[in-house]
């Protein structure tokens, strides 16, 4: 009962949270997936829930001697919506796609070093976004 | 005369003769003449040799010893008398003896002896009426009719009937018929024995039976004499007999036929101005050729069947008219045989005077059926059982007379028998007829069609009727008469005599041999046509005979019938058929043992170990159960069927008997049901503990029960309702493969019903043809309660419906609302052309809305801003619609919160048997044996493709029917929802699935109650068959 | 009449009968009385952010099942869970933690392509998945479909991987993410589990070595369970798991740093990792490791 109150109170709230638009991942997750190519799907991470400037961090743990890919999609369909920055279990930054001013839509890592590692994603000028990791040995 | 008699005759005429010196010239004469009148020449040679071999060698004695003699004689003729008369005694019946007793008078009269030799044969005489057991006033009133020299000496006797000329009724007790006579006629009536005897003391020709009466004579007057006066009218033994009536405590009764038509139903004339006139005491035969019309006359005369014009009166009451009035009155024996097989002679007949006198108690009853049984000599094989007429216990003459003991033991004052003497032997028809001769005698009226009739039987006869083919009524009359009547239409010859002069027989066969006369061609054939038509002879009748006048009575006519209370019928009724039930051991046998014997087979069957690995059975993993609960409810149906299918088609022509008796309907209804409702019970109880026990379902057995049990009821009813529509057993039990089918088909079982033909199925409510199937409430109450009621649903059904209901908003409404909405947006910002776009968004307004009302209604915890909800309907743009998107998205979150909670609960719950592995293993194993995964699946809904569909304007829940409680709707009386629903919406109230359903299925039981009680499907039947025939 | 003795014998029988059937209540009755006694456990807390983010580091199976195939074993169905053995599983607990087991297993059958035994294991899945409320996303249909057409074995694991992601991450928005923690604790184990077997059997370097790595994710588990600390099995869980733990502190990861390089290839960008990593895994430890698993798997499995 008691969580259901909490939903209650949260009604008012959560309407004018909602003005944050709804986010249909599931076809940027397909086309996501689909960029992967002979890449093993592992993971999707979801970049909602945040407006432009803002960023959301994730981790995860990669095996050395393997391939990771992460691609990158945003719900407009351009190729440069997701920025992402990927930080080693010491906080050093290994890579980010925004390069040379230029946004590449997805990252190769030919891990060599297993440790977890973190990922921070922000978006631009878009709604939303997907992230979707895959392997390769 | 038997020889029994004559030997007799001849021994006592030789004791009484050989007093005094022997017999004398006149006495041997007497004994000659007699003998003559009796027998042949050579007989009468035989005979006399007897006589005169009893009189002894008496002439060669000498005096001396004579008187010795004489004294030794007396004594040894007295001693010889006694034993001579005892063994008459034994040989001979009563009436037998009172004509050997009025031969000796005949005897001692023709001489005139000593008085010591009168008073000797006075003493013998006396002597043997005292061994003959005959009283003494009647043995004086014998001597002093047989003595006398004139008869009207003996006028105060009332016993006598007079025929004379112009009497004064001074001082007459006696009875008295005028007619034109020299000297007077006695007939005497020995009550004891229901005897006439004649004498006639003048001097002109009288005619007995055609013979000569002779002044020395007392003849005999028996049944069907005429006696013919060369001036006077004939006198008829009827005639005489109904004077002695009148004195009698005989009922009042008159019964007029008046010019009665009758047309068969297809057009045919059956009767053609047929008029009857008749009061109590006579016997009257109908007869004719085949087709004439006798079986349609009896009906119609008995109210069986309605005249087309014309009435018949029974004491001036309409027999049609006001049938209530004559209740009890008429007696009517068919042709048919209305026994019940498996029980005794003597308990058929008790069963139906039970019905017939209720005031008896079980004395009286035992009493009259004995005495009925005593007088049809029946009563030796009253314990055995009648059989049928394949496998017959008793003959053929048995049954038949059982069939009229039937209605002879309440004796009513007017009867009706269909050919009561066809197929039994000579001896038994004559005592058949004796029989109700003697009920005349006490003063019934009785018509008889006969066929075929032997002489004596036709002679009993008061009066006969004789219709012609098409109904012609050609004779009504004397039956000895009929004979001279149609010879002298016909010229022939020996036109006067009615009967044979040495034989005393009539031939009926002569007269319709005249009738029937066919024309001879030139070659001397026969030809088929009559020489004399029917209408002719009927012609010739209207000219030639009279009715004869009675006298209307207008008493209330007597009745010999009390019908019991409505609970006594009741009460009958079933004891006779359960007793009927339980002697025929091949119907108990099959209706007790196919219920335990198909519950064996079906589950022994379909009992299967699922683990490939274990080797016990659970209930839990048994796949056939949901087939099992379908075929439990057919087998029902099929037994409440069968077993009712034949029993009103056999009552059949009981039935008739019985509803002229005006016995109950709603008695006769009631104990069948009755006595059905229990045996389905029985056959229904052995099913469900037989199958469950063998299946392993356990704690549901009431349930079960009182479900099947209802349903075989129905079937019950159903079978009655089928038997009393239609008339041969093969079309019934044609009919019941094509009841049951449509059962199995709409039962919900087999064939969902969203997957049938579009005009009879829907998507969210069961389908009307399938709520008239009794099989479809019966399989979704089981279904539902062995799903949720059990064990170890119990404790978790209200998680699990919790469960369902959130998640299933949360998973697949709150989804496709959105979807709604967004195909409402595409609308919005679709280029089409206005006209083509407007009815589309209305119409997802429409559904948004109703969904929307419909949740806020449900779920009171969610809480909206009315105003804002009001405008975004009504204003229905694009912001509306993502407010409304957001509104679903909250109702939502809600629902998986509400989901998430239940769920934990629910976790917690089993959690609780997770501690020792005691607990685990109680969890697992009461999991197995209470809760059936097939049919969980089966209640869920679980293959189903779509878990929610939008249908007519709102979206319809496919999943977990089980789960989801009936909508209240509107109209108070719409119960309609989908099948499985746990609960139905009834008149504002939500009812138990099982409790509702067990209330349908005795609705439609009560509604086929009704349609039996008032024959709506006999009589819709006969309706359209009328229709098709009319021409 | 015989007939009345026919019918009172069975009347009796009758009687017998029903009365039989009414004395069968015991075992239900410590049901219904255990079923209705209080209840001591209490409701899963809310999940905190920290755990938000644990639960999605932790890889799927799918990793550690990609080396066995190289190991050169050959496919060995006795040493997964046996997949008709989901009956037993009542709790959420059990049901969520064998749902991650055998969606391990059902990874290592596809790589095997052994398609009969992948039915099976389907369905116990969507069996299991449907009793969790998360069966929308697993359409038997499509899936049968695929798994008849040979060519595309990839195709079939992608989409058991993916339909779990999926899976976990609408457990995780439908405010059930200990469901989903359990499924991926489930996973890791089985995972663990059978590359323990498989490596200690071919003695496979590569697959120690992978094992050995392991002790980083464990780190995240562990650290995923303890924000659980309210649930009780979680913190069984976390119990065997640290025995574990001190197993696996026999196991050296160093790591040497050198800066990544980056790489446009094909328009794609590559990043090379130029650090190294020195595992040194004894294969006495992975066999301990493979003991203490082993004693934690069966726990679970019951």
């Amino acid at each position: 009962m008691r969580l259901v109150k909490k939903i209650a109170v949260i009604v008012g709230v959560v309407v004018s949270i909602a003005s944050y638009a709804q986010c249909n991942t599931e076809p940027m997750v397909q086309k996501c997936s689909g960029k992967l190519g002979d890449f093993t799907f592992l993971k999707v991470y979801k970049i909602d829930k945040i407006k432009t400037g803002e960023s959301v961090e994730f981790s995860y743990v990669f095996s050395g001697n393997t391939s990771y890919m992460l691609s990158l999609c945003d719900d407009k369909g351009t190729e440069s919506g997701v920025e992402v920055t990927l930080y080693d279990s010491n906080r050093k930054l290994v890579s980010t796609n925004k390069l040379n001013g230029k946004v590449y839509p997805a990252i190769t890592y030919n891990c060599k070093s297993t440790g977890i590692y973190y990922m921070t994603y922000s978006i631009a000028d878009v709604t939303c976004g997907v992230s979707v990791l895959g392997f390769k040995k | 005369m038997s020889e029994e008699i004559l030997k007799a005759l001849m021994q006592l005429f030789a004791i009484i003769t050989k007093q005094d010196d022997g017999v004398s010239e006149k006495e041997r004469l007497f004994v000659e003449t007699f003998l003559k009148t009796q027998l042949n020449a050579e007989m009468v040679t035989s005979y006399m040799q007897l006589y005169e071999s009893f009189l002894g060698s008496k002439e060669s004695e000498d005096p001396e010893a004579e008187t010795k003699k004489k004294k030794l004689t007396s004594v040894k003729d007295s001693v010889k008398t006694l034993s001579i008369c005892k063994k008459i005694n034994k040989t001979l019946t009563q009436k037998q003896k009172f004509i050997v007793l009025i031969r000796l008078f005949e005897l001692i009269d023709t001489d005139t002896v000593a008085e010591s030799t009168a008073n000797q044969r006075s003493e013998i005489i006396n002597t043997v009426a005292t061994v003959f057991n005959i009283e003494e006033i009647e043995f004086a009133e014998i001597e002093r009719f047989c003595r006398t020299k004139d008869i009207l000496l003996l006028k105060e006797n009332p016993n006598l009937l007079l025929v004379a000329n112009d009497i004064s009724t001074e001082g007459i007790l006696a009875k008295v018929i005028e007619n034109e006579i020299d000297s007077p006629l006695g007939i005497l009536h020995i009550l004891s024995e229901d005897m006439y005897f004649l004498r006639y003391l003048g001097k002109t020709n009288i005619l007995l039976n055609g013979q000569p009466v002779s002044r020395n004579q007392v003849s005999l007057f028996a049944y069907g004499s005429t006696i013919k006066l060369p001036q006077g009218e004939p006198i008829y033994y009827s005639d005489v007999h109904t004077r002695f009536l009148a004195s009698l405590d005989i009922p009042k009764i008159s019964f007029e036929a008046k010019n009665i038509e009758y047309k068969f139903p297809n057009g045919n004339i059956g009767l053609r101005d047929v008029s009857i006139n008749e009061g109590p005491g006579r016997l009257i035969a109908i007869m004719g050729g085949s087709g004439a019309g006798k079986t349609t006359m009896l009906n119609v005369l008995a109210g069986l069947e309605k005249p087309t014009s014309g009435t018949i009166t029974i004491n001036n009451i309409d027999v049609i008219k006001d049938k209530s009035k004559i209740e009890g009155v008429i007696g009517y024996v068919a042709q048919d045989d209305i026994l019940f097989e498996e029980l005794s002679v003597f308990q058929n007949l008790y069963y139906n005077a039970k019905l017939c006198f209720k005031n008896y108690n079980e004395l009286e009853l035992t009493e009259a059926v004995n005495k009925t049984l005593k007088s049809l000599g029946l009563f030796e094989i009253r314990e055995i059982k009648v059989g049928n007429v394949l496998n017959k216990k008793i003959s053929g003459g048995q049954r038949k007379r059982l069939n009229i003991a039937l209605e002879l033991i309440r004796e009513p004052v007017i009867m009706f028998l269909d050919e009561p003497t066809s197929g039994l032997s000579s001896r038994d028809s004559e005592n058949v007829l004796d029989l109700l001769k003697e009920l005349t005698l006490k003063g019934k009226l009785i018509f008889v069609v006969i066929h075929q009739p032997s002489s004596d039987i036709y002679k009993m006869f008061d009066k006969v009727l004789i219709l012609d083919v098409g109904g012609y009524q050609i004779y009504y009359g004397n039956p000895v008469e009929a004979v001279s009547y149609f010879k002298r239409i016909t010229d022939q010859l020996n036109a006067d005599e009615g009967q044979c002069h040495h034989c005393g027989n009539v031939n009926p066969e002569q007269i319709f041999n005249t009738i029937d006369a066919k024309v001879v061609d030139e070659y001397g054939n026969t030809t088929e046509t009559r020489k004399i038509s029917p209408k002719i002879w009927n012609e010739y009748f209207t000219e030639k005979i009279k009715l004869d006048k009675i006298e209307t009575v207008t008493e209330a006519p007597p009745k010999s019938l009390s019908l019991p209370s409505l609970l006594k019928q009741f009460l009958v009724f079933t004891k006779r058929d359960v007793l009927s039930k339980l002697g025929n051991t091949q119907y108990l046998l099959i209706n007790l043992l196919e219920a335990p014997l198909l519950a064996f087979l079906l589950s022994f069957i379909i009992r299967y170990i699922d683990d490939p690995k274990g080797d016990t059975y659970h209930f839990g993993n048994n796949e056939n159960i949901p087939a099992y609960l379908f075929m439990s409810i057919i087998v029902a149906l099929f037994m409440g069927l069968t077993v009712s299918a034949e029993e009103i088609i056999r009552d059949a022509k009981i039935r008739k008997r019985e509803t002229f008796l005006n016995l109950s309907k709603l008695g006769y209804f009631s104990s069948k049901i009755c006595i059905l409702f229990t045996l389905s019970a029985v056959q229904t109880i052995l099913f469900v503990l037989i199958g469950n026990a063998i299946l392993d379902i356990k704690d549901m057995t009431l349930s079960y029960w009182l479900m099947l049990f209802s349903l075989s009821c129905t079937a019950n009813l159903m079978g009655l309702n089928i038997s009393a529509t239609f008339n041969s057993a093969v079309t019934i039990y044609i009919l019941i493969p094509i009841l049951l089918i449509p059962q199995m088909v709409l039962s919900g079982a087999i064939f969902s019903f969203d997957k049938l033909n579009k005009f009879i199925s829907n998507k969210d409510n069961v389908p009307v043809v399938a709520d008239m199937m009794a099989s479809r409430w019966a399989f979704e109450a089981l279904a539902v309660t062995q799903f949720r009621d059990n064990k170890y649903q119990t404790a978790f059904y209200q998680y699990e419906k919790s469960e369902s209901l959130h998640d299933f908003k949360s998973v697949y409404w709150a989804p496709k609302l959105i979807a709604k909405l967004d195909e409402t947006k595409n609308l919005l910002i679709s280029a089409q052309p206005k006209d083509v776009i407007l009815p589309q968004i209305e119409n997802c307004k429409q559904v948004l809305k109703a969904e929307f009302i419909k949740e806020l209604k449900a779920n009171p915890e969610l809480i909206f801003d009315e105003t804002d909800l009001k405008g975004a309907f009504e204003k229905f743009d694009i912001r509306s619609i993502d407010y409304l998107k957001n509104c679903v998205e909250i109702m939502k979150d809600y629902h998986s919160a509400k989901y998430n909670e239940i769920n934990n609960q629910k976790d917690m719950l089993i959690s609780k048997f997770m501690d020792t592995k005691e607990h685990v293993d109680l969890f697992n194993n009461t999991k197995k044996d209470y809760y059936n995964e097939s049919l969980a699946d089966l209640v869920k809904n679980q293959k189903a493709k779509n878990k929610i569909i939008e249908y007519k304007g709102k979206f319809i829940q496919l999943k977990d029917p089980v789960f989801l409680d009936a909508e209240e709707k509107q109209n108070p009386f719409n119960y309609r929802t989908h099948l499985y629903a746990p609960q139905k919406y009834f008149l504002g109230k939500t009812i138990d699935t099982f409790y509702f359903n067990l209330c349908v299925i005795w609705f439609s039981t009560f509604v086929l109650f009704l349609t039996l009680y008032f024959e709506v499907f006999k009589k819709g039947l006969t309706f359209l068959s009328t229709i098709r025939f009319k021409k | 009449m015989k007939n009345k003795y026919f019918i009172i014998g069975l009347f009796s029988t009758l009687v017998v009968l029903i009365f039989s059937s009414c004395s069968k209540k015991q075992s239900a009755d410590d049901f219904s009385q255990i079923a209705k006694s209080d209840s001591s456990g209490q409701i899963s807390q809310a999940t905190s952010e920290l755990a938000g983010q644990v639960i999605k580091s932790i890889p799927p199976p799918i990793e550690m099942q990609s080396m066995i195939l190289s190991s050169g074993a050959t496919y060995n169905a006795d040493i997964l869970n046996p997949s008709d053995e989901a009956e037993k599983y009542s709790t959420n607990y059990h049901k969520a933690i064998n749902l991650g087991i055998y969606g391990a297993d059902l990874a290592y059958i596809n790589i095997y392509n052994h398609k009969e035994d992948a039915l099976s294991y389907l369905n116990t899945v969507i069996k299991l998945s449907e009793d969790l409320k998360v069966g929308q996303f697993f359409d038997f249909e499509t899936i049968k479909r695929v798994a008849d057409n040979n060519k595309n074995l990839d195709s079939m694991l992608n989409i058991t991987t993916s339909n779990f992601e999926k899976m976990n991450n609408y457990l995780q928005e439908q405010n059930r993410s200990n469901i989903s923690m359990y499924m991926l604790t489930g996973g890791w184990v089985e995972a663990l589990y059978v590359a323990c077997k498989v490596g200690l059997d071919k003695k496979n370097q590569p697959l120690y070595d992978k094992i050995a790595e392991q002790k980083i994710v464990l780190d995240q588990v562990l650290l995923l369970l303890s924000c659980y600390k309210n649930d009780p099995n979680a913190k069984i869980l976390h119990d065997d798991l640290h025995e574990l733990k001190t197993v696996f502190d026999k196991i050296k990861i160093e790591t040497v740093y050198a800066e990544p390089t980056m790489v446009e290839e094909n328009g794609q960008l590559v990043v090379k990792d130029n650090s190294k990593t020195i595992i040194i895994a004894p294969e006495d430890v992975i066999k301990e490791i493979s003991n203490s698993i082993s004693a934690t798997r069966a726990k679970i499995i019951g």
